[in-house]
């Protein structure tokens, strides 16, 4: 019996909500070399609300991103000012 | 896998979904990403997905007092700023905007790109072919061809011709300057009488192409809308409504709203109707609605919609901003602390004007804007 897409899309909210990061990023990579699009944009879409408005901190910790700017990177956080406008304050989780 | 090894495709569609300040914080994370995020491609990718996903809507005026703001997000909260870098004046003319670039034109002709969320801009080079500013009077219009992947800015120009008698015979000249070679070449002379419509106006970029109301040199000198193709660089004529008046309809305006060509045709002492090209090229297509407000509101033109398209920005020959509800067809202020002569509306881009101006141009000016800076959380 095929499910309805009222069904489909609350097992898919469920599905990326209640999903740790690592493993998104698991599956992300699986659609992506799956070539299931569907899969690929639901994925790639939670991961990008997660990111959205946090701290470059908090990115840097959930990614593994690793700081590797020199005394430079003062000068890019002035040439990317407008990034923090207006923006609520981050999270920093 | 570690995050900074994924497929590009994969950091590209992850990435581009992301609203334009989460990307610029992210281009501060660490080199690779200053890298990734910067990349002609994937700011591509980004506008692409921005323009079928945003319902943001963003304005730039040009106010009483000669300062331009930008305001992102009209619906909900209200972020106008002043823009910094530029010294407005009364002459100030926002010619349009495309892929979140803004050209404007000021006093002494000087023309600039600016993208009015980051900040940047850059002078587009004076044209060697420019007419002497005295004896001549210009027109521009703004907008991308997608089969050079080149903006361009086209201006038409003509002497000033006090002889009334030739006046259906002076030639407009069409110059184009291709921002990715950075060069100005004047392609042609117009086809069409521009000086009839007594007004200048800014063409209207729609489907690749520029747009502006002007006379047939035919038989009658009908009133026609000339579109001037930014890929093969010649005029082409699109249909008008059939209920608009064929001899005078060159009085009118064009603007873009929606994301279509309309005219707006505007009663002396009554209502504003506009009319909506919904299918591009086809006459049928033309829809009509009307504005109807009270006199004293004094309209002068639409701006964008907002709100599904609910609602109308206009600005008022009283140099404020108003918004028209269709549906209850009220009117209500908007930034009244603020007005607005002029102004025109824009998508959120991470274009950088600057590193699209061509190797060739002589006067490049490359204007870095320093934004002042109150209170810059750092998170580190």
């Amino acid at each position: 019996m095929v499910a309805s897409p009222t069904r489909k899309r609350d097992f898919d909210e469920e599905f990326v909500t209640e999903t740790k990061m690592s493993v998104l990023f698991e599956v992300v990579l699986a659609a992506n070399y799956l070539d299931i699009k569907g899969l690929l944009d639901l994925v790639c879409q939670e991961i990008a609300d997660r990111m959205e408005n946090k701290s470059v901190k908090w990115v840097r910790k959930t990614f593994f991103i690793e700081n590797d700017f020199t005394p430079e990177e003062e000068e890019i956080k002035h040439e990317h000012a407008w990034a923090w406008e207006g923006v609520e304050s981050d999270e920093d989780d | 896998m570690e995050f900074g090894h994924f497929p590009q495709e994969i950091l590209i569609e992850i990435f581009s979904r992301l609203p334009l300040k989460s990307v610029g914080k992210c281009r501060c994370l660490a080199e690779l990403w200053r890298e990734q995020l910067s990349t002609p491609h994937f700011i591509k990718s980004h506008l692409t997905h921005q323009n079928h996903h945003s319902h943001q809507v963003n304005l730039i005026l040009n106010t009483p007092y000669h300062t331009i703001y930008s305001r992102s997000s009209i619906e909900g909260h209200t972020v106008w700023k002043k823009l910094p870098g530029l010294d407005l004046c009364e002459w100030t003319d926002i010619v349009g905007s495309c892929d979140g670039l803004v050209l404007m034109v000021l006093e002494e002709f000087e023309k600039f790109l600016v993208n009015p969320i980051t900040r940047q801009l850059v002078k587009v080079p004076k044209s060697p072919l420019a007419l002497k500013r005295k004896e001549s009077f210009s027109m521009h219009g703004f907008g991308y061809d997608s089969a050079s992947d080149d903006y361009k800015v086209v201006t038409l120009s003509y002497y000033d011709s006090t002889d009334n008698h030739y006046a259906d015979r002076v030639e407009t000249f069409v110059d184009v300057f291709s921002v990715k070679r950075g060069v100005w070449r004047r392609v042609d002379i117009s086809p069409y009488d521009h000086l009839c419509k007594g007004t200048l106006s800014s063409g209207a970029f729609v489907n690749g192409a520029l747009h502006w109301l002007a006379r047939s040199r035919k038989l009658g000198s009908p009133s026609v809308i000339a579109a001037f193709n930014l890929a093969n660089e010649v005029f082409d004529e699109i249909p008008a409504p059939s209920d608009v008046d064929v001899q005078n309809f060159v009085f009118n305006e064009l603007v873009v709203l929606g994301g279509c060509l309309c005219m707006i045709v505007d009663g002396p002492y009554g209502p504003m109707d506009v009319w909506t090209m919904e299918e591009y090229g086809l006459k049928q297509s033309w829809t009509k609605f009307r504005i109807q407000v009270d006199y004293e509101w004094d309209i002068f033109k639409p701006l964008c919609f907002i709100g599904d398209d609910e609602e109308v920005v206009l600005v008022t020959h009283r140099e404020t901003l108003v918004v028209y509800n269709r549906t209850n067809r009220t009117v209500r202020e908007m930034a009244t602390n603020i007005g607005a002569i002029d102004g025109c509306s824009f998508v959120e881009s991470l274009v950088c004007p600057a590193a699209l101006i061509g190797p060739k141009s002589e006067n490049r000016c490359l204007v870095k804007v320093k934004v002042k800076t109150e209170k810059i959380p750092l998170m580190l």
